[in-house]
């Protein structure tokens, strides 16, 4: 891990010389990301303002959820959202091969060579949205400090799926649209289970666990759910198990591109 | 000592495959069909600590997974691999940490950077000390005269330049085997001849084991100490370079064009193809004369306005290998 860590830091640093190689670029993809983030805390508020909104959920908890799952996508993305188009680039030119070479565990070390410091906007509206969340909806700040250890949860869940979603790239080659999933999944996780019909809200607290993402942790956090509901955490873990292990059985099937 | 023990190799991919056309193409979504393409057949060779085994084969033939089956990317289909003491595909994370790679049309360096930054990200996964990365960072870079080029980005090195970095790349954890893809695919003839000296150099300094693929004749004849010619996944031929030379003759493919009539040394020149009164193409063969020779009487007779001379193809030398065999 300290390996590992260690790697981490260095391509940490070796992707911000690279990015710096077009400034404006990243300026402008960051800037864009942070915006374009914050405009469904905004529809929300505008929301509450002419509208009942969402039964039993206040603003203050509507935008604690879109907080949470903001803070968890972004913590994700900064690691990982390379993950999949940095796969599908190298498992297309070859250049894949090359990541098997490394000494060190390969998703481990695709993950250090996919670090994209661009998606930091999306995590730091995340925190902008969460911090006015914390202090609209009264929560305490203890609250609020488990509320942010329960999202480790939440990217757990986004994890998997790049992990998930990078094997299938390494598997089937050119699958970049999968990529869009993962927007569709925090779609869905940011509004409360009880709006959608009941075979939905069981399948997102089970099978495809979209409910961990926010609306658990928040609902409990909040006083809207049973603690019980916490239980339900398990899913994500056993999600990036199988993610993870699905990752393995992919390299025994590398083909690698001719040449 | 044997490091390297391939003993029956194979490796065989399931390859989608259809006919042309649109309605094909629309079935193939729903019903896909596979080949079973046998990429490698059979391959045994065993390989001795400080050898330079030169691959050699035409597009397609199976070097390529040989090396990556050896290298721990693919696993085997069936066969045993022996490498430095491990089973590549098992045991890969532990296995490269002694090995070295380099693929000519792939890069390891980071684009957008200068390889002195990409160096350091070898330092810390090989796990190199500040110090001794340093001093063989040093010696690996002034061997190969790069001092002033690690430094800028790697997109404003030319193909030349860049591979003498890639070597660095490879090297600087001091493997004990090395893989070469096509190392000296689109290079000059200075980088090829600057990249096989260093070649020789840390073959004889360190001792360093290369196995190389490659399709340039000179490349084989200049480093290999052994060739293994690899055609339809089979070997179909593993000794020396002059023992190929015996078997496949020493051809080289001339073209020249002359200020005023070409005329042709009747001795050591064959299959001559006249394009112009001043143009022709023909076979040498260097056994019989030598290419000073060849210039001196071409250059006799009128002026030579301009001379290529090629290496016959793989295909070639194999078919002669084939008709050897008959």
């Amino acid at each position: 891990m300290k390996h590992w860590l260690r790697i981490e830091a260095v391509c940490a640093s070796l992707a911000i010389r690279s990015r710096m190689a077009y400034r404006l670029d990243f300026s402008l993809s960051f800037i864009g990301m942070f915006l374009a983030h914050l405009a469904l805390p905004i529809y929300i508020v505008l929301l509450y303002g002419v509208s009942a909104g969402f039964g039993e959920w206040s603003i203050g908890d509507m935008l604690l959820l879109t907080g949470t799952i903001q803070l968890a996508r972004g913590a994700t993305s900064m690691i990982m959202s390379g993950l999949i188009w940095h796969t599908n680039e190298r498992v297309q030119q070859g250049t894949f091969d090359l990541l098997l070479l490394a000494p060190v565990n390969a998703l481990g070390h695709l993950l250090n060579r996919s670090i994209d410091f661009e998606d930091s906007g999306l995590f730091l509206s995340g925190m902008l949205v969460f911090i006015i969340a914390v202090v609209i909806s009264g929560i305490t700040w203890w609250q609020a400090l488990l509320l942010a250890l329960l999202a480790s949860f939440a990217i757990m869940f986004f994890a998997s799926l790049y992990i998930l979603f990078a094997a299938i790239t390494v598997r089937y080659i050119s699958t970049l649209r999968l990529f869009e999933f993962q927007d569709i999944a925090a779609q869905y996780a940011q509004f409360p289970l009880h709006i959608y019909p009941s075979l939905l809200a069981t399948l997102f607290i089970t099978l495809i666990p979209l409910a961990v993402v926010g609306y658990i942790p928040v609902g409990v956090v909040t006083g809207h759910l049973p603690m019980i509901m916490l239980g339900s955490l398990i899913f994500p873990v056993l999600f990036l198990g199988f993610s993870v292990w699905y990752w393995h059985n992919t390299l025994t099937h590398y083909t690698s591109a001719g040449g | 000592m044997d490091i390297i023990t391939i003993t029956d190799l194979s490796k065989t991919f399931k390859v989608p495959k259809r006919k042309e056309g649109l309605k094909s193409a629309i079935q193939s979504v729903f019903r896909r069909q596979y080949e079973t393409k046998h990429a490698v057949k059979n391959v045994t060779f065993r390989v001795r600590s400080g050898e330079i085994v030169g691959l050699l084969g035409p597009n397609g033939a199976g070097k390529s997974t040989i090396i990556k089956a050896l290298t721990g990317i693919l696993s085997p289909t069936s066969g045993e691999i022996r490498v430095l003491g491990f089973e590549p595909f098992s045991q890969r994370k532990d296995y490269v940490r002694h090995i070295g790679a380099l693929f000519g049309q792939k890069s390891q360096l980071w684009w957008d950077i200068p390889p002195a930054d990409s160096f350091t990200l070898s330092q810390h996964l090989y796990e190199i000390p500040k110090q001794e990365f340093e001093r063989r960072k040093n010696d690996l870079v002034e061997k190969l005269g790069i001092q002033d080029i690690i430094h800028k980005p790697a997109r404003n090195l030319s193909l030349g330049e860049r591979m003498k970095c890639e070597f660095v790349m490879a090297l600087l954890h001091r493997p004990k085997l090395v893989f070469l893809d096509e190392p000296t695919i689109g290079l000059d003839v200075f980088a090829k001849q600057a990249i096989r000296e260093f070649i020789t150099y840390t073959n004889k300094e360190y001792g360093t084991t290369y196995i190389l693929t490659t399709h340039d004749m000179d490349d084989i004849e200049h480093l290999a100490h052994r060739v293994i010619v690899i055609s339809g996944g089979e070997k179909v031929f593993d000794d020396s370079f002059a023992a190929l030379r015996k078997i496949a003759g020493v051809t080289k493919h001339v073209r020249v064009v002359t200020q005023k009539k070409v005329v042709l040394p009747k001795k050591g020149v064959r299959g001559v193809m006249h394009i112009s009164p001043y143009e022709a193409q023909f076979v040498l063969d260097r056994e019989i004369l030598g290419i000073r020779d060849l210039v001196k009487a071409i250059a006799q007779k009128t002026e030579i306005i301009d001379l290529t001379i090629t290496d016959p193809p793989v295909e070639t030398i194999i078919a002669q290998l084939y008709q050897a065999k008959a």
